[in-house]
């Protein structure tokens, strides 16, 4: 397995500020500045609208990083954030992904991009074509990372079952598109996270026991696709962000 | 995923061969339930899938299977899987299916099952 020597972090800038959304939010970055070298990503998807408290924060986030010899890379940046960083004259201290969110995203006119430090992401619409092109592509950058053939199997397999589950529950339409973000930890694992503006679900709260036996005696046709992901993964946390995003995070380890 | 056509064979009165193709996935594991669902419809209790060119499986295409399993098994007959990979073995795997699966290495060995319970 070829693997990055720098390690790699994921931290969400809360979109809504509360004490204990900044609480937490300067505490997994001062855990990480502690126990960590390399950079930190901070995804900026959650900022709808930037607020001078924002810039506070990842002002704030920005000095404990200095202090630590962290670099910063702020993924997700809408076009709006990133103006308000070029107004405020502080986009330079950042390196920034920008997600060319006034752009109409309909036959896979991807925002594919291999981001600085060896991130990845990508928006796709949840066509079929789409779909198997944004998995194709994923996989050629996860091919930098692992050489086991089963373990690429396992991620084609998690990929394309929460994509079609996406649609499922979506709806296919030129407006429905995924957006997603890879973030390989060499030293633990892999963290995938799918975002869609569906109606709000789950799939970590439908994963259910599954009896084979009971399977097959009742003719099941339906509902594999939750217990393979599960058991394919080592974790699984969903979010509802801001009211209006589905966040689904999955990480699996190295094998 | 690009989907090949199903082909099916009739091998003997109780026996049909089915190839799926690279792929079972959303958008043919429909018509594989009905190619299945037909030939148990027409009397034939046995059914190879030679799972020889198959590349990726999805959880559509684990139902397909699954799901039209038991018609097979109260007539009499079964399903049989063949040629499947070691990555289409390990979705099964995944599922803790093996032990409720009839799976052959190869077509020959596939066949001798359904001629000793026919």
């Amino acid at each position: 397995m070829q693997i990055s020597p720098e390690k790699t972090k994921l931290i969400a800038i809360p979109g809504q500020l509360t004490d204990d959304s900044v609480k937490n939010f300067y505490s997994a970055i001062e855990d990480f500045c502690r126990d960590s070298k390399g950079r930190l990503s901070l995804d900026c998807s959650g900022l709808k609208n930037v607020t001078s408290n924002h810039v506070g924060i990842l002002w704030q986030a920005r000095n404990l990083c200095e202090k630590a010899g962290i670099e910063i890379l702020l993924v997700e940046v809408s076009r709006n954030l990133a103006r308000v960083l070029e107004v405020l004259d502080i986009s330079d201290l950042f390196s920034l992904d920008i997600v060319d969110d006034d752009e109409t995203i309909g036959e896979f006119t991807r925002t594919f991009q291999m981001s600085r430090d060896r991130n990845f992401e990508m928006t796709f619409t949840a066509s079929d074509k789409d779909i198997e092109e944004a998995m194709d592509r994923f996989l050629g950058f996860i091919e930098n990372f692992s050489d086991s053939d089963k373990y690429l199997f396992e991620i084609r397999t998690i990929f394309y079952e929460i994509a079609t589950n996406i649609r499922l529950h979506a709806g296919q339409s030129a407006d429905n598109k995924i957006k997603f973000m890879a973030v390989p930890d060499p030293d633990r694992a892999l963290v995938m996270r799918f975002i869609d503006s569906g109606p709000p679900f789950n799939p970590a709260s439908q994963i259910h026991q599954f009896n084979p036996d009971n399977a097959i005696k009742k003719k099941q046709k339906r509902g594999f696709g939750l217990i393979m992901i599960s058991r394919m993964t080592d974790g699984i946390t969903y979010e509802r962000k801001n009211g209006e995003l589905n966040v689904l995070t999955l990480e699996k380890k190295w094998k | 995923m690009g989907t090949d056509e199903i082909k099916k064979e009739t091998i003997n009165d109780h026996t049909v061969l089915i190839n799926p193709g690279k792929v079972i996935d959303n958008n043919n594991a429909h018509e594989m339930i009905d190619i299945i669902s037909e030939a148990q419809g027409n009397g034939y209790n046995y059914i190879i899938l030679d799972m020889s060119d198959m590349e990726f499986i999805s959880s559509a295409g684990v139902g397909s299977i699954l799901g039209t399993i038991e018609t097979s098994r109260e007539a009499g007959g079964d399903i049989i899987i063949c040629n499947a990979s070691e990555n289409i073995i390990h979705i099964f795997d995944v599922l803790d299916l093996t032990d409720y699966l009839t799976v052959e290495k190869d077509r020959e060995r596939a066949l001798a099952v359904c001629l000793a319970g026919k």
